[in-house]
């Protein structure tokens, strides 16, 4: 196992019959997968169609998301609007596309500093070990008590009302940052268990320095588990972007489904009931997405829990 | 036991340290560097340009001295209790803060006691029910409201509740002790929509723990000895599978402090979470720093009773 992942992650410098042999287990692994997962697979359909809706946001949606019309406003479903439209007449279905858009960068991007944060600080705590983890871990701990959803509303707040801050690089970059703490313990936890095994004694005995040990021999190891709590984090990493765009601190000027919710959900629902229902959908459709593809994953690759 | 306590409170202690330079640095350092001192800010808006007067309030405030003593005193005031005052209507801090926090407070009391009431029992069932229909349903509900947003589903009861059965939540806010059916008219909806947000992992939570305790040989060794299958549940299971789950409360009070903060807003309460939000509008950074350290400080709080909490129910843990 521990060889086979070493042997993809080296994967540029070997012969193509590997690249082949990798190509096939991995689309087996795909083919097993759907198979016994059904409802995982489900939440994967879902993360996939929102992905491309939020790439393919231009050639799908039918008109601009700011777009107004004012003889079209806060119209019911039809066939020239398929989900109606606002009160500027602007088409709902169009800009909950380009919400997808907003949810899905702030999504990845926030997890992805999060997971990169959160891999080095979990692999040099867990690897180290002694008195330097235990400062780390302190650290951490505190990092973890902070009210998050709190500071990052003070934080936008402020980020809001300055030019030439992008709030969406703003938001990716301060949740992101905020949710280092409690990935990278579980990170840790799990590299304090690998480090101990034969063959990380083997590479050492072989002369492997620090730093090759880390990268070829354990983050290999411990990579499944990054994977399953990146995808577990996505879900509430949308959740966070919706809730803050809901209570006005999101990016202004570009449809996000938290603040569709809030500004023309509240207002206008009694007229168009659509307007605070499909942002809302859309939402949990995300969330769900990506908790039951987590959960899915995490059976699949998590070791401990395979037996279960 | 002591040592324990000792560990925790130093961790504490460490958490508000390093929340406080956070709070500092960004309405201090980072916000004055941008937009220019509060000072400035207020000035400009009321068109007062006089440099003289706009440098004797900043040295009143004490905002032209070097930037670790205006931290200490900071520091210092808070820990004299005093919170200083709002820039926009010179109201004390303290004040407003002690009419509001036992709003908020109230409102992550009763959502936590509400969610573990109802998911700790329904846990339990899903795993008494392993693999049988009831489980299939608890587990759907529980992935189902974990992704629900609560503010989404507010807004739905809030509509669809004025429009199908003509209710409404009361319009003006009466504290407890002024009117107390009205006050609990309007705070039992968004403690409930408060108390739902964790209830999905938790009941998941609940069901995979008492399923691992569940597996143990002191329960087959409990039912080998004839007691009732209610017995064992309860009296074997259910006190060795709660530990994990303090853990989670205590891991989902940021959430539910969060939570005050959105559904003071929907419902217009008067408490901390909406305090926060219209200060930040406003740039008000001596209501903003004493707001988001008091938010701190019900953390920490909660994790210290959280871990306390360990040791009266794991007694392994009191070495």
């Amino acid at each position: 196992m521990a060889a086979a992942r070493t042997e993809i992650l080296d994967l540029p410098t070997r012969a193509s019959a590997s690249d082949r042999r990798f190509a096939i287990r991995l689309a087996a692994a795909g083919v097993r997968f759907v198979r016994r997962q059904p409802l995982g697979t489900f939440g994967l359909l879902i993360v996939l169609m929102m992905v491309l809706a939020a790439i393919f946001a231009d050639q799908i949606a039918p008109y601009a998301p700011e777009k107004q019309s004012l003889r079209h406003r806060l119209e019911g479903p039809s066939g020239e609007h398929w989900l109606g439209t606002d009160a500027t007449g602007r088409d709902t279905f169009s800009r909950l596309i380009f919400g997808a858009r907003i949810s899905m960068t702030v999504g990845f991007g926030a997890v992805l500093i999060s997971s990169v944060g959160a891999a080095t600080l979990g692999l040099v705590s867990g690897y180290l070990g002694g008195w330097a983890d235990k400062i780390i871990q302190r650290l951490v701990e505190a990092w973890q008590a902070m009210p998050g959803l709190i500071i990052l509303l003070t934080i936008l707040g402020i980020v809001r009302r300055m030019e030439n801050v992008n709030v969406v690089f703003a938001m990716v970059l301060a949740i992101g940052l905020l949710s280092i703490a409690g990935t990278s313990r579980v990170i840790r936890s799990q590299v304090l268990i690998v480090r101990h095994q034969q063959y990380v004694e083997a590479a050492r005995s072989m002369g492997a320095g620090h730093v090759r040990i880390i990268l070829h021999y354990i983050l290999p190891n411990v990579f499944p588990l990054i994977l399953v709590t990146m995808t577990v984090a996505l879900g509430g990493v949308i959740l966070a972007e919706a809730s803050l765009s809901f209570l006005g601190f999101g990016p202004a000027g570009e449809p996000s489904w938290g603040q569709m919710l809030s500004i023309d959900g509240r207002e206008y629902m009694r007229r168009q009931a659509g307007l605070a229902i499909w942002p809302g959908v859309c939402i949990a459709l995300a969330v769900f997405g990506f908790n039951i593809f987590g959960d899915a994953l995490r059976d699949t690759l998590d070791p401990r829990l395979r037996s279960r | 036991m002591g040592r324990y306590v000792t560990q925790r409170l130093l961790l504490a202690g460490l958490t508000l340290v390093l929340v406080s330079i956070i709070v500092f640095t960004l309405l201090r350092v980072i916000v004055p560097l941008v937009y220019g001192d509060a000072v400035d800010i207020i000035a400009a808006e009321y068109g007062g340009t006089d440099p003289e007067l706009v440098q004797d309030l900043k040295d009143d405030y004490g905002l032209s001295d070097a930037l670790v003593p205006q931290y200490l005193r900071w520091v210092g005031s808070i820990l004299r209790g005093d919170l200083g005052e709002s820039l926009f209507n010179g109201r004390p801090v303290s004040k407003e803060i002690q009419d509001r926090l036992p709003v908020s407070v109230e409102l992550g009391l009763v959502g936590l006691i509400s969610s573990v009431i109802f998911s700790v029992p329904l846990g339990i069932a899903a795993a008494v029910a392993q693999n049988r229909w009831p489980d299939y349903f608890l587990r759907t509900s529980a992935i189902l409201v974990d992704s629900i947003p609560g503010f989404w589903l507010a807004i739905m009861i809030i509509t669809f509740g004025s429009v199908w059965f003509n209710w409404a939540p009361p319009l003006r806010f009466e504290y407890l002790h002024d009117d107390p059916m009205t006050h609990l008219k309007i705070m039992a909806l968004p403690a409930l929509l408060i108390g739902l947000t964790p209830s999905g992992s938790l009941i998941r939570l609940v069901r995979t723990q008492m399923l691992e305790v569940m597996r143990q040989d002191y329960i087959r060794t409990a039912h080998a000895k004839g007691l009732s299958g209610r017995a064992v549940v309860i009296s074997h299971a259910v006190r060795n599978a709660i530990l994990p789950v303090v853990t989670v409360i205590g891991l989902s009070l940021p959430g539910l402090i969060a939570g005050t903060a959105i559904f003071e807003s929907i419902f217009s309460l008067p408490g901390m979470g909406q305090y926060l939000v219209s200060s930040v509008g406003n740039l008000d950074y001596p209501v903003i720093m004493a707001t988001v350290f008091i938010f701190s400080v019900l953390i920490v709080l909660s994790n210290l009773a959280v871990d306390i909490s360990y040791t009266i129910i794991d007694p392994r843990i009191r070495l």
